[in-house]
């Protein structure tokens, strides 16, 4: 269901570097569950999506419905989310906060007029207060950044979890 | 041998009193025990009625989905003749599962392993095997086993193993009237939003089916911040609101809680008036009463089946949009539990409104949503309060029903029997009265 594909690899070593730090600064926040310092990165239109994938029959794929979103949100929806999650006592989920560690992977992408459209990969490992084995997924996004006065900041993002059944309780987390 | 409900347990009691109904306690092994389990695997999943998809999810003739029903996996398949079959997804040769696709499109069902291959119809068409062997073997193997009925109501398909249920009309009951008000409030009736979403926690099946039977108190203490964060409304509020609405007891084990308007709202606050104009249409007097001073109606469908529906909005500056949300809690084993999670809307429904009640439905009771997600969190540490010695020998409380149990209202206009506040467990409780019933053999 995603809605748009990024082009290409066509990144210079010094825009790469830029996406780069933008990208492993992101996952530092959300690993650290700096879910307000996070969302300073964030771009006031942004569409964040994560969604389910199926598994299909090769010759006769059939898919119904609108999708089958994780996420589907704005930024009204991304700030309450945040303000849940960083609020005491707000949340059980994330109190105590998950074990988070992002890992981010085969980035590509190339310029556009507002910024960057970015591909990459990333591996969420995760430990709560009530399961001591880890939880592993793994997605594919394709971000659109876009270049502000403050830096590159989050536009659009439209990630894959790569699990048909999620083999955790919940996603109260970011990816 | 008498023993007590609180002694853990290593079998088949003679005379098990996992539930005690005039305590208002059930034991934690309940919860946690692979005896009780399995013996619910065949007293229960094996003999009641459970629910398979959507009708909206196989238009066409040939269309098919896969189902997982506790370990079973199920294909279901709306045959060339129109009629909508389900099968155990197991070749009758060697067992291999059939479809391993979630959705699809086929004229036949062909064994990966072999090349077995089965009419829509479940018949044998052909076992690949020469003509010698076939004269040896008799027609050459058998058909695939159905489940023994399969039967819809209001767009929802259920399927039973059991032979000898009762028809699904007759198994749904009184709780048509309040499966109504989801699913059949319309003249063209509700379409899926898409495929089931599918999310795994640790801990008993029924603790799904029982919050949503529902439970009242853990409303205000679970879902008090995000209703504040989303709605604006007080945490007080919400507590006064769950202590006014009706826990209703709807018969067969079918249970649910229907939170009412506050009095000075407007009647339909939150729907779409639209659509209200065809509710208004479709839904009897006693039915629209009811709709139209709802605020959230949480119910299950005896044993696994579940609804809830509410609106929520997470930008102040637009209105609150509903969403309708359908889910089973399969049982994986004991403590481990695979929820399947649907969205349904009103096929009348505008394009735009059908994406914005989407959005909403996965931003709140979905695997990402922010009401399940502490749900979730809260089944888990229930699991780790019960599943160890010390956590079986002491017993799990409802007995909020003894201050409620001989007051019934008595100016309810619904069906069934409703008490004056979800704080009263008593449809709850209900839920695992009945499931103690069905475990003993005591009702079919």
């Amino acid at each position: 269901m995603n809605t748009f594909e990024t082009r290409g690899d066509s990144l210079s070593a010094e825009n790469f570097f830029e996406v780069y730090g933008f990208l492993c600064k992101e996952s530092d926040y959300l690993s650290q569950g700096d879910y307000k310092s996070w969302l300073t990165l964030i771009q006031p239109d942004i569409h964040y999506r994560i969604a389910a994938p199926s598994f299909l029959d090769a010759v006769r794929p059939r898919r119904y419905g609108l999708g089958n979103d994780y996420y589907d949100d704005d930024y009204a929806t991304l700030k309450i989310r945040v303000e849940q999650l960083t609020t005491p006592n707000y949340s059980i989920a994330e109190n105590p906060l998950s074990l988070l560690r992002h890992f981010v992977t085969n980035i590509s992408g190339s310029p556009i007029e507002s910024g960057f459209e970015v591909s990459s990969n990333v591996l969420v490992y995760r430990v709560r207060s009530t399961e001591p084995e880890p939880a592993i997924v793994a997605g594919r996004r394709k971000d659109i950044l876009v270049r502000t006065p403050e830096g590159l900041r989050l536009s659009r993002r439209e990630a894959q979890l790569d699990q048909v059944s999620l083999r955790q309780p919940n996603i109260s987390f970011f990816m | 041998m008498n023993r007590s409900m609180f002694s853990p347990l290593d079998g088949l009691l003679p005379e098990p009193v996992w539930v005690d109904e005039e305590s208002g306690t059930a034991s934690r092994a309940i919860f946690t025990d692979d005896t009780i389990y399995r013996q619910e695997q065949q007293q229960i999943f094996a003999t009641s009625w459970l629910f398979l998809a959507h009708e909206t999810e196989l238009p066409g003739n040939g269309d098919y989905v896969t189902r997982q029903l506790s370990n079973d996996p199920v294909i279901v398949i709306r045959g060339q003749d129109g009629q909508v079959r389900a099968f155990h997804n197991s070749c009758s040769h060697r067992g291999t599962m059939l479809c391993r696709s979630d959705a699809g499109f086929t004229k036949t069902l062909r064994c990966p392993y072999h090349g077995w291959v089965f009419g829509l119809d479940g018949k044998l068409l052909s076992a690949a095997y020469p003509p010698e062997l076939l004269a040896v073997m008799g027609k050459g193997g058998e058909d695939l086993r159905p489940m023994a009925k399969v039967s819809s109501y209001a767009g929802l398909i259920f399927g039973t193993w059991n032979p000898d249920a009762p028809s699904l009309d007759e198994y749904l009951g009184e709780s048509k009237f309040y499966i109504d008000l989801f699913a059949k409030r319309t003249p063209a009736g509700m379409e899926v939003l898409g495929p089931p979403q599918r999310w795994v926690f640790k801990a008993n099946w029924k603790l799904g089916a029982l919050n949503f039977a529902a439970d009242g108190p853990h409303a205000a203490s679970v879902h008090g911040p995000i209703t504040y964060l989303t709605l604006s409304v007080p945490q007080d509020a919400v507590v006064k609101a769950l202590m006014a609405s009706p826990a209703i007891i709807m018969g067969n084990g079918h249970n649910g809680i229907f939170l009412n308007l506050p009095p000075d709202a407007p009647d339909y606050a939150g729907f779409s008036p639209e659509l209200v104009s065809l509710y208004k249409k479709t839904l009897s007097a006693a039915q629209e009463g009811l709709m139209s001073r709802g605020l959230t109606k949480v119910m299950t469908t005896f044993p696994n089946t579940s609804w809830v529906e509410s609106s929520v909005r997470f930008d102040q500056s637009k209105p609150p949009i509903p969403f309708c949300n359908l889910r089973t809690w399969q049982p994986l084993s004991a403590q481990s539990t695979e929820v399947w999670n649907w969205l349904l809307v009103e096929k009348e429904a505008a394009a735009e409104y059908k994406r914005e009640s989407y959005e909403m439905g996965v931003r709140t009771f979905a695997a990402g949503g922010t009401f399940d997600q502490d749900d979730a969190e809260a089944w888990s540490s229930i699991n780790h309060g019960c599943r160890g010695t010390i956590g079986s020998t002491y017993p799990v409380d409802f007995r909020a029903i003894k201050h409620y149990r001989d007051r019934p209202m008595t100016d309810f206009t619904g069906p069934g029997v409703a008490y004056p506040s979800t704080y009263s467990e008593m449809s709850e409780f209900a839920l695992l009265i009945h499931w103690q019933k069905m475990m003993k053999g005591e009702v079919k």
